[in-house]
């Protein structure tokens, strides 16, 4: 068993009346694919958002490299190295590839004077290289509000790099992108995985993709954990099976 | 400091006092109610702050006044409160007809820009608006006289002025119109599906693009209403416009949008609040706290929702 | 924009700004104003055209450090605030100062009317920043407008009748000294915004006006960025508020000090005349505001508010991408039909 990175511990979130995440308990292991599967509504993105610190939890603990975070706003938590990208992509749509990249430097302090720099020859390099490693590099002069969406997430994806997290958490990066594309998209992210040690913890609806993916795969139903186990386990669970198909 | 505090220890002593600035309150907000709302309306509907506001509630008192003047010329021998209450439907009909034009002309072309666009270009029409009044109209003050008399009550202890009777009786009937025009004609139920979902009103069968030029206009029906009023009750200045807009923006910020219930018990409770703070603190200072209330509310709201780490936007 | 071409014609304006003065002696009042409009339509666009946060509010600073140069004139002249301000219905000539107590209080009272407001919108902006949006407009208006008011009712600074500048000493040539003060920030402004704009700083503003919840999901400081350019911003405009007070020589508080309706629309029309979120765009819309301004008082005159109205209407809806806009557009277009004339 190795080292465990993040440690939902018990979480309950609820808007209004409803709840979205009930008694959720997850570990997830350092340096692993970890998966999120679940139908719609189950509560996927709202645990995503607690995790990061989007919105505040009702009750439980949520603890990153040890450390209890479930008070924290979204920004400090980012500082800490824990991030996440959006089911529908958030990028700079104004501003063209390099400097969405640029902007995406890590800061991990409040202290405003380094931000008074003009970025450096390595910041220039890291950038290319990573927009190299997306694929986007013929594109990277172009207005990022102008790329296809299936672009637009790859350049997140490369901008969360940028930011050297340790820990990316990912809302479904394949939907919505050309199916010929996604082979190439699960290499990239199992890539990231090696090359850079970066924990991935991945939302995705393509059960092909993560099944490929993941080592080891949590499902949600209903708001619930409804399951946990390798990839094996969960195809064969009579229980997942009935969640998927039970309401059709 | 000195001044304050003995204006507070005349509330304690003459407590009739506190009546008086209570119903004055009340009377005036509903007058201020009637033009926010028609703020809210055009705010919620069409995501446009109408900054030009005071300066149709304006047109509307001019509207009536020429209009008494006209009249009350023709037939001397009729009362004026004949003329009064017939200068209403004059007064609704132009602004409404002056506002078509403003949205043809410039409302409809901002419609889906952002709300700041909308600030600027109605701050544009209120200046071009203003200027115009005051090279046709003259800078002249210009008053009604209703011929109402003063009630007063208590040993003349509370004094209200008839006409300000008059003038809230007719805000809150044309406010109950309103209401029922909302809530039981089609037009009504066109305007609410439309703010609620444009996209979807249109899917529907909605003219969304009519319903707002109609929406424009039944805000400027408002205003002519509202001016008319106001040119009986307080006085008519190209240059007063300013203080319409500012007390409707403050109240539609109280009260939020959509909600008619809500709006008028924010003009009726900024009314009294501001007759108070003008009492204690001096009419000099009953402005700033009119208009200070506005970035105190949305602090504190921007507070509360901060702690469910939302922001006011 | 970063050719010789440029370099060139930024040199030119330069030195035209430099001479200025000596080819239109009797426009100096004009001039002086347009230093005060340049500065504050770049200082507005920092924040609305390269930060997103549209402001109506920045005339708070503006009419703090008018009376701040004002009251230091006053109090450095070696007279009591209280007394001067009371005693200006009519017996201004008993406050006389001398060339050197009126240059001295003029300069001490800029420097410290500019570091004030600095520190002020520190305090101010960290938390009305935290508004998004059209709340954060709407707040902003209501505080220039309220500030007005609060003014109406201090009575040491003069309250609703307002505030008299010392009369400047014979001998000391006021509109040039307040061009050059001008122009030299001008100067100094264009030069920290031209470097400011390519720095991480620079980045993370544009990063906050595009999309504000992904640079603060990204771990960025978006508060404290903010809240700095903000405080920037209100320096300058404290600045130039100073520049202004004393040109027009008498503070009232809501058409000199809190000017909401001219100067805080002004300066937003410019950034968009000129085009919002450039850095040459707020400088060329001062240039061109202030043409049509003074064209307007002259040829129009009873009618230029009129006009004014008309001119902010047309520039908000019909032009909204401004000059540099349009310019950018058509350079890009002619961009685009050299590549498809090279392909052919």
């Amino acid at each position: 068993m190795s080292e465990i990175i993040l440690e939902i511990k018990n979480v309950s979130k609820s808007y209004g009346g409803v709840i979205a995440n009930q008694n959720i308990s997850i570990n997830v292991p350092k340096g692993k694919i970890t998966g999120l599967i679940g139908p719609n509504g189950s509560g996927k993105s709202t645990l995503f958002g607690s995790v990061v610190g989007n919105h505040p939890i009702n009750s439980g603990t949520i603890k990153y490299k040890g450390k209890e975070i479930s008070h924290m706003r979204v920004g400090e938590i980012a500082r800490l190295g824990l991030l996440r990208t959006f089911q529908q992509t958030r990028i700079y749509g104004e501003m063209d590839g390099v400097k969405n990249m640029l902007i995406s430097r890590p800061i991990r302090h409040h202290n405003l004077m380094p931000s008074f720099h003009r970025p450096h020859k390595d910041d220039y390099e890291k950038a290319n290289s990573l927009l190299d490693f997306v694929g986007l590099s013929s594109k990277k002069h172009l207005l990022a509000g102008s790329l296809s969406f299936g672009q637009q997430k790859l350049l997140e994806f490369a901008m969360a790099l940028m930011n050297e997290p340790e820990m990316l958490l990912l809302d479904e990066p394949t939907a919505g992108i050309n199916p010929t594309l996604i082979n190439g998209l699960i290499d990239r992210l199992k890539a990231a995985n090696e090359e850079f040690g970066v924990t991935l913890f991945v939302i995705e609806h393509n059960m092909r993709v993560i099944m490929n993916l993941a080592e080891e795969i949590h499902v949600l139903a209903n708001g619930k954990l409804l399951s946990s186990g390798s990839p094996e386990e969960i195809q064969n669970d009579p229980r997942v099976i009935e969640a998927y198909l039970g309401g059709h | 400091m000195n001044q304050i505090l003995s204006n507070l220890e005349l509330l304690k002593i003459a407590p009739l006092i506190n009546l008086e600035l209570l119903v004055n309150g009340l009377l005036v907000g509903s007058i201020f109610a009637l033009i926010a709302y028609g703020m809210a309306l055009v705010w919620g509907v069409m995501d446009i702050i109408n900054v030009a506001q005071g300066a149709f509630v304006i047109l509307g008192g001019y509207a009536a006044f020429y209009f008494i003047n006209f009249a009350s010329n023709l037939f001397p021998a009729a009362s004026p409160i004949i003329w009064v209450i017939l200068s209403i439907p004059i007064a609704a009909a132009a602004v409404a007809l002056f506002s078509y034009l403003v949205f043809a002309s410039v409302i409809s072309r901002i419609l889906n820009r952002d709300l700041f666009v909308s600030l600027l270009a109605t701050f544009g029409i209120e200046l071009v608006l203003q200027q115009l009044m005051n090279q046709v109209f003259t800078a002249e003050d210009r008053i009604i006289d209703s011929g109402l008399a003063t009630i007063s009550m208590f040993q003349y202890q509370v004094n209200i002025p008839g006409s300000r009777l008059l003038g809230a009786g007719l805000g809150i009937a044309t406010a109950i119109v309103i209401v029922l025009i909302m809530r039981y004609s089609r037009f009504g139920q066109a305007i609410r599906a439309t703010s609620q979902n444009a996209r979807a009103a249109g899917i529907m069968g909605i003219d969304t693009n009519k319903i707002y030029a109609l929406t424009f206009a039944l805000n400027g029906a408002i205003c002519g209403v509202a001016g008319s009023i106001v040119a009986f009750v307080f006085i008519i200045h190209p240059f007063q416009g300013v203080i319409y807009t500012l007390r409707s923006f403050a109240i539609v910020i109280l009260a939020g949008l959509g909600n008619i219930a809500a709006v008028i018990l924010a003009g009726l409770g900024l009314a009294i609040y501001e007759n108070f703070a003008g009492f204690i603190f001096g009419p000099q200072l009953q402005n700033a706290f009119v208009f200070l209330i506005v970035p105190v509310v949305l602090l504190i709201r921007m507070y509360i929702m901060r702690r469910q780490r939302k922001y006011l936007e | 924009m970063r050719t010789w071409q440029t370099n060139i014609a930024t040199l030119v304006i330069l030195v035209f700004f430099l001479v200025a003065p000596f080819l239109f002696p009797n426009n100096m009042s004009q001039l002086s104003d347009l230093m005060i409009f340049i500065l504050i339509a770049l200082a507005w666009d920092m924040l609305g055209g390269q930060m997103g946060y549209n402001s109506f509010g920045n005339v708070l600073f503006f009419g703090i450090g008018m009376y701040i140069v004002a009251s230091s004139e006053v109090i450095l002249g070696g007279f009591k605030l209280a007394e001067y301000t009371s005693a200006m219905g009519g017996n201004q000539g008993s406050f006389i100062l001398t060339p050197s107590q009126y240059l001295i209080g003029f300069g001490v009272g800029i420097a410290l009317a500019s570091i004030i407001n600095f520190f002020l919108g520190l305090l101010i902006g960290s938390q009305f920043l935290q508004m998004r949006g059209h709340y954060f407009a709407i707040t902003t208006l209501a505080i220039g407008v309220a500030a007005a008011e609060v003014a109406r009712s201090i009575p040491i600074i003069g309250a609703g009748s307002g505030m008299n500048f010392p009369q400047p000493p014979d001998g000391v040539p006021l509109f040039h000294i307040l061009y050059y003060m001008g122009l030299a920030l001008v100067v100094l402004f264009f030069i920290f915004l031209s470097w400011l704009y390519k720095t991480r700083f620079g980045f993370i503003m544009n990063a906050i006006r595009d999309d504000e919840d992904k640079a603060e999901s990204m771990g960025l400081p978006t508060a404290s960025i903010k809240s700095t350019a903000w405080a920037i911003s209100a320096f300058v405009f404290a600045y130039a508020g100073a520049l202004y007070g004393s040109a027009k020589n008498f503070i009232d508080p809501s058409e000199v000090a809190f000017p909401f309706t001219t100067i805080g629309v002004w300066m937003i029309l410019m950034a968009i005349m000129g085009g919002m979120g450039t850095i040459w765009g707020p400088i060329i819309g001062a240039i061109v505001f202030q043409i049509f301004k003074e064209l307007f008082w002259t040829y129009l005159f009873g009618w230029q508010r009129v006009a004014l109205g008309l001119l902010i209407v047309i520039i908000v809806v019909f032009f909204p991408d401004g000059i540099m806009g349009a310019f950018n557009n058509w350079k890009k277009r002619r961009n685009l039909q050299n590549t498809a004339k090279a392909k052919t």
